[in-house]
């Protein structure tokens, strides 16, 4: 990191907070998320990464519902399973699969902490969502997606 | 003679093949795309099953109609109106529909020959559809520091890099380029003739009439003003096929007779006309995917034209309907409206039709991981994910959650997912045990398969915590459902959502059955 970033750091934390809070109460920006994307955010933003999107979609291709859900114990609820790094690395839950022999493993970060900082856990597209809670589905404004995590997280 | 019989018989069989899988998938497309205008025969469009109609067009051979099909043709919009389809997809679907034209099929429906098509219909205007359809977003603007069509400063050290380098970066991506501008389903050839049409706006002189030659009245100078000449621009690709020849009744470009008494009507009742349809005239010209702010851009254009303004670029943005004031007073001094087109983003909130969340139009689905508005474009991880359309293009569709029939394309073995997650070989134990449920209003009676559920699913991913085994045991209300209760646990979320009423609710009460039987 270059000391002219390092400079900028309060400033890009100021900003992000700031953000942060307005997007407690502005407009939802426009979401077209993919049906059934699941953004898990039980503990990425406090830890400074980005949050997890699982593309359902993506699995299920792949894979049938009782392969996960059944066989790893995963419930059929976006934030219900205690998931943490210590335990995927250990083999429990994404840990079954991603653990560099059937799929891809736990130092590719960003292919799972993709999402925008700030969006809440939830399913996408979910009637929930839509009919009973609707405005819970937006990420933070789009402009806090500009101060990186990584920057929080290197302070 | 035995011997020729088998010949032919093995031939038949082969053929039979191949063509029942190319009928799955064109009844796929058929169904979203083509329906429904030649389910009905709207617009003069041959209809699905008249073999009379078909017969003229298959006169010039078939393959004129399949090129027909994916240029366009008259009131026949480019593929149908989606140009993420492929060649093959529309090849399908018009073998579909000759299918079901009895007596057309047989004796020139042979071979969809998807190369020799596709070799006849990349003609010089698809570097154009597929910039309007997959680069315009930003690079019409200059969103997110693209640089713009015709914006001769911004290109050249671009340009200075080699074609090929600027092909690369458009189809790996590049900064906030995302690559093939965020649509993996656009094939290779696709994207490169989106450059070459880019580039062919920029250099004086360079390839720009062999690269829009349908085109040729837009200049490149024009291109070089913000977003000027977008209204031109729509209306040759989507209006010009009725409104410049007044085909169906439509008011021809300039003609002041036919449009006064339409514009003496408000330019707001116009461009309603223009979105929704009226009449012959479809919504958006049958074009679904164009953006209204385009639609609008054209009407302005069209009023524009007959009321004796001077082309110069009238760009109409979503949300500002240029201001025509007093629309019977010839005002041939008044400068065009100008607007900068807002980001997308923008153009979205001041939509009238954004409030509608749940109908989202073609070119908002299956979005690609940087445009999906949760995924973070500024991660690196994000341009490596697959897009979902990448995934969708060989399965069955719908219309509705993941536009994926996920029941259709796992029975036709489209995807044939794992059932354990180590071992390749694993069947699942399928249940064919069809439970009816009686309801008390007035739905019709809802029909739960086990079948498609134990295809999927294991017993115990449903019993006994979200519905006892046991008949009458589980009180089961849509309140519940929607608020992701019971079968709200996965419909509604994964499955197919609750807006398909008629899935579950497939049985009609004897009392409905008796009274729909007598009428």
């Amino acid at each position: 990191m270059t000391p002219n970033i390092m400079r900028k750091i309060p400033l890009v934390i100021g900003a992000a907070a700031l953000l942060a809070t307005l997007g407690l109460f502005g407009a939802a920006p426009d979401v077209q998320a993919e049906y059934g994307d699941v953004v898990l955010n039980n503990y990425s933003d406090k830890a400074g990464m980005r949050p997890v999107v699982f593309p359902h979609w993506f699995h299920r291709v792949r894979y049938r519902c009782k392969a996960c859900h059944a066989d790893l114990g995963i419930a059929f609820k976006a934030g219900g399973n205690d998931i943490n790094m210590v335990k995927v690395i250990d083999g429990q839950y994404c840990g079954a699969c991603h653990n560099g022999k059937v799929a891809w493993s736990v130092e590719n970060c960003d292919l799972c902490h993709s999402g925008k900082p700030g969006t809440p856990t939830q399913t996408h597209g979910s009637t929930i969502n839509l009919l009973a809670a609707p405005g819970t589905s937006a990420p933070a404004p789009a402009g806090a997606a500009v101060a990186p995590p990584a920057a929080a997280k290197k302070k | 003679m035995g011997r020729n019989i088998l010949l032919f018989s093995l031939a038949l069989v082969i053929s039979c093949g191949v063509q029942a899988q190319d009928a799955l998938r064109g009844k796929a497309v058929y169904d979203v795309q083509c329906a429904p205008c030649h389910a009905t025969g709207l617009l003069g469009s041959p209809r699905t099953g008249d073999a009379a109609a078909w017969a003229k067009r298959t006169a010039a051979g078939i393959n004129a109609v399949y090129a027909n099909a994916i240029k366009g043709k008259g009131s026949m919009p480019a593929r149908g109106g989606d140009a993420r389809l492929t060649d093959a997809q529309i090849i399908a679907a018009i073998n579909y529909m000759l299918k079901a034209s009895p007596g057309v099929a047989s004796d020139k429906g042979e071979p969809a020959n998807a190369k020799g098509v596709a070799v006849a219909a990349t003609d010089s205007g698809k570097g154009r559809t597929v910039y309007q359809s997959a680069c315009a977003a930003c690079h019409a603007t200059g969103a997110a520091g693209a640089p713009k069509l015709g914006d001769g400063a911004a290109w050249a050290p671009r340009v200075g890099a080699g074609a090929a380098a600027l092909q690369a970066s458009a189809l790996k991506g590049k900064g906030a380029m995302p690559p093939k501008g965020g649509n993996m389903a656009l094939p290779d050839a696709d994207v490169r003739a989106a450059v070459g049409f880019m580039l062919a706006q920029v250099g004086p002189g360079a390839a720009a009439p062999a690269a829009a030659p349908a085109t040729p009245a837009v200049a490149a100078p024009a291109q070089t003003t913000a977003d000027a000449g977008k209204g031109r621009t729509v209306y040759q690709s989507a209006c010009a096929a009725c409104h410049s020849t007044g085909v169906a009744g439509a008011p021809k470009l300039g003609d002041g007779a036919a449009w006064t008494p339409r514009i003496n009507a408000g330019m707001a009742a116009l461009q309603t006309n223009a979105l929704k349809g009226k009449g012959a005239m479809p919504p958006k010209g049958g074009n679904a995917s164009l953006a209204d702010a385009d639609v609008r851009a054209a009407v302005a254009y069209i009023v524009a034209q007959t009321r004796g303004v001077a082309a110069t670029p009238a760009v109409a943005a979503a949300g500002t309907p240029p201001v025509m004031t007093a629309p019977t007073a010839p005002a041939p001094n008044t400068p065009p409206v100008l607007a900068v087109a807002p980001p997308p983003q923008v153009q979205a909130a001041n939509d009238p039709n954004a409030f509608n969340r749940l109908l989202a139009p073609p070119s908002k689905r299956n979005a690609a991981p940087a445009n999906d508005g949760i995924h973070d474009a500024s991660s690196p991880g994000t341009m490596l994910l697959q897009a979902p359309l990448a995934s969708f293009t060989t399965l069955a569709r719908s219309t509705t959650g993941n536009y994926v029939d996920w029941v259709a394309a796992i029975g036709k073995k489209q995807i044939q997912p794992r059932w354990d997650a180590r071992d390749a070989k694993a069947e699942p134990t399928v249940m064919d045990l069809t439970i009816v449920r009686e309801v008390k209003g007035t739905m019709p009676d809802v029909v739960f398969p086990h079948k498609q559920h134990t295809e999927w699913l294991d017993c115990s991913n449903c019993h006994p915590a979200i519905f006892v085994p046991q008949k009458g045991a589980n009180q089961i209300s849509m309140a519940a459902i929607m608020l992701g209760q019971k079968c709200g646990v996965c419909h509604g979320k994964v499955a197919f959502p609750v807006s398909e009423c008629r899935l579950c609710h497939s049985r009609a009460k004897p009392a409905q059955a008796a009274r729909e039987g007598k009428r």
